[in-house]
């Protein structure tokens, strides 16, 4: 693929460092045992010239590469819009994923790390490591440096590296170019209108770049936008009232648990709509949701029960956000249209192809020999590796991964998502993946409440999958232990790692099968 | 039984749907995740319904009470401990 191609001209980062960041807009931080932190975006631009100056007197130059392995707080931002400004290329790392890899700093390359002593000390005996506190200090501090002017940036200059956490194994490294970050912002900004009244509510961690977003957005759209650790978002939520909430699909599930539990658990549509405001707050426009696939019943939930708008997305880390439900165009069940810019086909082997004006990239950074070409066609799609329709309205639709097929000894193929989404609406089933690869019969894995009578929900998930394929579930295994981030049965977007699961139940799936095929 | 007890045992009992079980059978010396099925997310609401009710912050809750909640008397330590903060 020839990235040059590509002639139209996203500016949003050569705009953000020459304007003037308003003061009638803050970004608030909520972290774990400390209050709040407001700061208005006219101190930040100041706070962020001054890490900036701080890391040129550390002696970093125009390219360089700054790793960052921390939660979220304020000197997480700090030093990526700093490192924005002077033209860095940043490299974020979730600590859940990566602060046990002591060789972080060599093995990216990175001339700078900075670690969060809590839950990343392991870095600190990299000669590139520095403690994170140290951020704050140097925002507060104007350094005896001129600042150089803002950098112009071309469309392909890679400003970061994004590590796909990988629901079917190890981590890889990509590169995104600012025009993908310019058009997913300008995009995004058309079906939304982000703007002076919105408060955006971000949680998810900000090594994931697409939360990142959203202080860029803030600055500049001019809204306000509230970072919270994970554990704080919901006391944010009631704290703030934002009006958008940037989740994941578990993330709504279990606010819909806490919202019908606020209600008091009859189930009354109007306690239910009063302890959804009671929870969101009177302000909430919508919930955006993605990364994985939402539960059916969750996305009823809050749209038909409880009147709030959610709009289920689709994208990967290959191909930034690719569709998204919006006020103007939306299909409960589908992941929405293409943003602006982008194309999406689907291919003669039933697969999502994503071709984009401006390009994640088209390799891969860090991974194994031969796996960018398999992704990176050299058309210019991105073959996600993901099968869907499109419907008559433009709508996609993602039946699941192509891995997501079982091949039945019978020489049946099925896809499992359908009957997974399935059995996810029964309400005593927290989760579950359908398997059956090299088996006679397909079997349902499911998570459940530890008290719920087992004898109940096997009926019930038995009965659920009847008539919604060629084949129906036929044996329930029960996974005691969930599929967690902690038992690393989820990425840390939430998506199953089917393959992990398997090899963590091995035992119990061969005892379910009754140690045959 | 203190307060700070009774208010945990009904929330529990609460977070987890225990079917047909009563705050005063939750087992306080049991694990949260294995016993309740109240696994880290639900963790979260668990305890912000908890602040709510005792008028406190979660934020006020440093990293190390965090990481060391996996059973109801976690959660009592906890509490009590903020609460004494707030009152001192």
């Amino acid at each position: 693929m020839n990235l040059e191609v590509h002639s139209k001209k996203t500016t949003l980062f050569n705009t953000l460092f020459t304007k003037k960041w308003n003061a009638n807009d803050t970004l608030k931080v909520y972290c774990a045992g400390e209050q709040p932190k407001t700061v208005l975006l006219s101190d930040l631009q100041g706070m962020v010239e001054n890490v900036a100056t701080w890391l040129i007197s550390q002696g970093v130059k125009q390219g360089n590469r700054l790793g960052i392995v921390s939660t979220n707080r304020l000197e997480y931002v700090l030093l990526d819009l700093a490192a924005l400004r002077l033209g860095l290329v940043t490299a974020g790392f979730d600590p859940a994923s990566f602060a046990k890899q002591q060789d972080l700093a060599d093995s990216y390359s990175l001339d700078l790390l900075f670690y969060d002593k809590k839950f990343a000390e392991t870095q600190a005996s990299a000669k590139q490591a520095r403690v994170i506190d140290t951020v704050l200090e140097a925002a507060l501090t104007p350094q005896d440096i001129s600042l150089p002017i803002p950098i112009e940036y071309d469309e392909k200059d890679v400003c970061t590296i994004k590590f796909t956490s990988g629901s079917t194994g190890a981590a890889k490294g990509l590169g995104a170019t600012v025009g993908s970050v310019g058009q997913s912002l300008s995009s995004t900004q058309k079906m939304f209108s982000h703007g002076p009244g919105d408060t955006l509510l971000v949680f998810l961690p900000l090594s994931l770049l697409q939360q990142r977003y959203w202080i860029y957005s803030a600055i500049h759209y001019e809204h306000d936008v509230v970072l919270a650790d994970s554990r704080l978002a919901l006391e944010a939520i009631q704290q703030e009232h934002p009006t958008v909430i940037m989740g994941v699909p578990a993330f709504f599930d279990a606010l819909k648990e806490f919202i019908e539990m606020m209600a008091g658990g009859d189930g009354h549509p109007e306690a239910l709509v009063n302890a959804a405001k009671q929870v969101l707050g009177e302000n909430i426009r919508y919930l955006w949701t993605g990364s994985a696939a939402a539960r059916p019943d969750t996305l009823e939930f809050f749209e038909r029960t409880c009147g709030v708008a959610i709009y289920e997305g689709y994208g990967l880390n290959e191909t930034c956000i690719t569709t998204k439900n919006h006020p103007e165009a939306h299909k409960r069940g589908s992941v929405g249209k293409p943003l602006d810019g982008v194309r999406v086909e689907i291919g003669s082997d039933g697969g999502i192809y994503v071709y984009r004006d401006h390009p994640v990239n088209d390799h891969y950074m860090y991974a194994a020999e031969g796996v960018s070409e398999k992704v990176f066609m050299s058309d210019g799609a991105v073959a996600t590796g993901d099968l869907g329709h499109i419907d008559e309205d433009g709508f996609l639709y993602v039946m699941g991964r192509a891995d997501d097929v079982v091949v039945l000894t019978n020489g049946k193929t099925i896809a499992v998502r359908p009957l997974e989404e399935r059995i996810l609406q029964l309400p005593d089933v927290k989760q579950t993946i359908v398997i059956g690869t090299g088996r006679h019969l397909l079997a349902a894995l499911v998570s459940t409440a530890p008290d719920n009578d087992r004898e109940d929900v096997k009926r019930d998930v038995l009965n659920a999958t009847r008539g919604v394929g060629s084949e129906a579930v036929e044996l329930v295994i029960f996974a005691d232990d969930g599929f967690s981030m902690e038992n690393g049965l989820l990425t840390s977007q939430g998506k199953v790692r089917r393959r992990a699961i398997q090899e963590y139940y091995n035992e119990v799936i061969q005892k379910g099968y009754g140690g045959q095929s | 039984m203190t307060t700070t007890e009774t208010i945990i045992r009904r929330h529990i009992a609460q977070t987890a749907k225990s079917k047909g079980k009563s705050p005063e059978d939750i087992d306080l010396t049991a694990n949260l995740k294995q016993e309740f099925g109240i696994s880290s997310m639900k963790l979260i609401l668990l305890m912000t319904a908890l602040c709510k009710e005792f008028d406190v912050l979660l934020s006020s809750f440093d990293e190390r009470d965090l990481a060391v909640i996996d059973r109801g008397e976690d959660l009592i330590r906890v509490f009590e401990k903020v609460q004494e903060g707030a009152a001192s």
